[in-house]
């Protein structure tokens, strides 16, 4: 896409800044969400807490680069390609963040989940989706440092197999409780922990989505793609 | 004909113009036009309409063509020596270079704007009136008063100058004289008002004032602004046309050609990739 420099090496420079600082941050969101599943399905209870107390990191790095678009819409008053490259990660670095918070939510009620110390058999099943969920994640931000549209849409499809997987786990926690009215104060933890994988293979079909728009000028949000 | 040769000096090819050249509605439009200044071509096969009551802005670097284009369209470039054109040039379906269209006439129909402010050195009323007088549009003395009023009113300057009406033209702020120019231009009442770089020579709040005047106009008039500005493209055109090195590459809705645009050399130019 962007075959030439800018004139002003200025400007080349602040643009190359703030998309190594999304790169960077997504690096710090996605080794988040790895502790924080590893977290959940180990039982993990001191990485659960690091987890919860890491997410400052990521909300300071989102800040930052607002600040740092905010000063080049003002000061470069970008057009077309970089302007959409700004527009796409003022909206990506939105989800990150977000990412970032059901993270942080997992490594809560992991702390939680440890302190019951229930003997339940879910964390297996758990792992599944987990292992889905990093991956998109992964490929999502893997799409948007290359610009690679094809590989965005391809991973947005993805999405489905997440929503379907989490609607399996949940109908599973739902038997489970009409089971043992005991286990629900548990079951409910962990439906949560289902829910806040879920929430990011949302948050990565979005990333995909600002790749597309990024690349190509077209939004695909809210439409069927074919 | 297009000339091969020229047309390799690009690394990115440049088949025709890309984007939507052509619309219902034209004022203006223009097929296969070719000028050349002697022996070097200027414009190469420029294929464009320009819609009515719309603003349309030509961008694109120094050199490329754009204000040479602007200039075909009222027959500017006839004061040029071996400055010769090709192609055809309609406005309303009337053929612009026809042998028997007086240019005079056509200017009248088709106003002109330039960079710098150049009202004549008469009083600010004889600068509106002088136009009017020449094509007899006033039969009488209270005509032309109204008729130089509504003019100011129009260009947004009456106020500023309605005490000072018989004081020289030449002793406004360059903001004021190029209002005044616009003034004179819309009192023999043309279709259509060419701008070439009209606020380049004036500070952001007298550009805004301009800017803003042309949006108003544009309800009545037809107007093509030749700007080397591409936030004032942005703001005031419905229509943005990009010229290079002679080329029309692209024609778009403005919104399209600012966010998405189509060429890759409308995209280097507007980011400012090259100059």
């Amino acid at each position: 896409m962007e075959t030439q420099q800018h004139i002003s090496q200025q400007y080349n420079q602040e643009l190359e800044g703030v998309k190594s600082k999304v790169l960077n941050m997504g690096g710090l969101v996605e080794d988040q969400v790895e502790k924080a599943i590893n977290a959940l399905i180990e039982q993990n209870n001191e990485l659960a807490k690091e987890v919860a107390e890491s997410d400052y990191k990521i909300n300071k790095i989102e800040v930052e680069i607002d600040e740092n678009c905010a000063q080049l819409i003002a000061k470069r008053q970008p057009a077309a390609g970089d302007l959409r490259l700004i527009i796409a990660i003022i909206k990506l670095i939105t989800d990150l963040e977000r990412i970032g918070d059901e993270a942080e939510k997992i490594g809560r009620y992991t702390q939680k989940l440890t302190a019951m110390k229930d003997d339940i058999n879910m964390y297996a099943e758990l792992s599944g989706l987990g292992n889905k969920v990093v991956t998109i994640l992964r490929d999502a931000l893997d799409a948007f440092a290359r610009m690679d549209v094809k590989q965005a849409i391809k991973i947005a499809e993805t999405d489905k197999q997440i929503d379907e997987e989490f609607n399996r786990i949940s109908r599973i926690l739902v038997t489970h409780m009409m089971e043992n009215s005991r286990n629900i104060k548990t079951m409910l933890h962990v439906i949560w922990c289902a829910r806040a994988l879920e929430r990011i293979g949302d948050h990565s079909q979005n990333i995909c989505e600002y790749v597309v728009y990024l690349v190509k000028g077209q939004d695909i949000r809210h439409i069927e793609r074919e | 004909m297009i000339n091969m040769e020229k047309r390799e000096e690009f690394d990115i090819e440049i088949d025709k113009t890309v984007g939507k050249p052509f619309i219902d509605n034209a004022k203006f439009s223009t097929r296969n036009v070719d000028v050349f200044y002697g022996e070097k071509q200027a414009i190469f096969d420029a294929n464009i309409d320009i819609g009515k009551n719309q603003i349309i802005a030509m961008i694109g670097p120094s050199g490329c063509g754009k204000s040479t284009f602007l200039r075909c369209l009222n027959r500017m470039n006839d004061t040029i020596q071996d400055c010769r054109i090709s192609g055809d040039i309609k406005l309303d379906d009337e053929d612009v270079y026809h042998k028997q269209q007086d240019p005079v006439l056509l200017r009248a129909r088709v106003g002109m704007v330039f960079q710098k402010p150049n009202p004549f050195p008469k009083s600010i009323y004889d600068n509106v009136a002088y136009g009017a007088k020449l094509h007899g549009l006033a039969s009488s003395k209270i005509e032309l008063d109204e008729l130089v009023e509504k003019s100011l009113i129009r260009a947004g300057l009456f106020k500023e100058v309605k005490d000072s009406l018989h004081k020289p033209g030449t002793g406004l702020s360059g903001g004021q004289q190029q209002r005044l120019c616009i003034a004179r231009t819309i009192a023999i009442d043309p279709e259509v008002i060419l701008m070439d770089e009209p606020t380049s020579a004036l500070d952001p709040i007298a550009t805004a004032v301009i800017e803003e005047l042309m949006i108003d106009l544009s309800k009545k008039y037809t107007i093509a602004i030749v700007t080397h500005s591409m936030q004032q493209a942005a703001r005031v055109s419905q229509r943005t046309a990009y010229f290079h090195l002679g080329y029309l590459v692209e024609v778009n809705d403005t919104n399209t050609v600012f966010t998405n645009p189509e060429h890759q050399l409308t995209e280097n130019y507007i980011t400012g990739r090259f100059g």
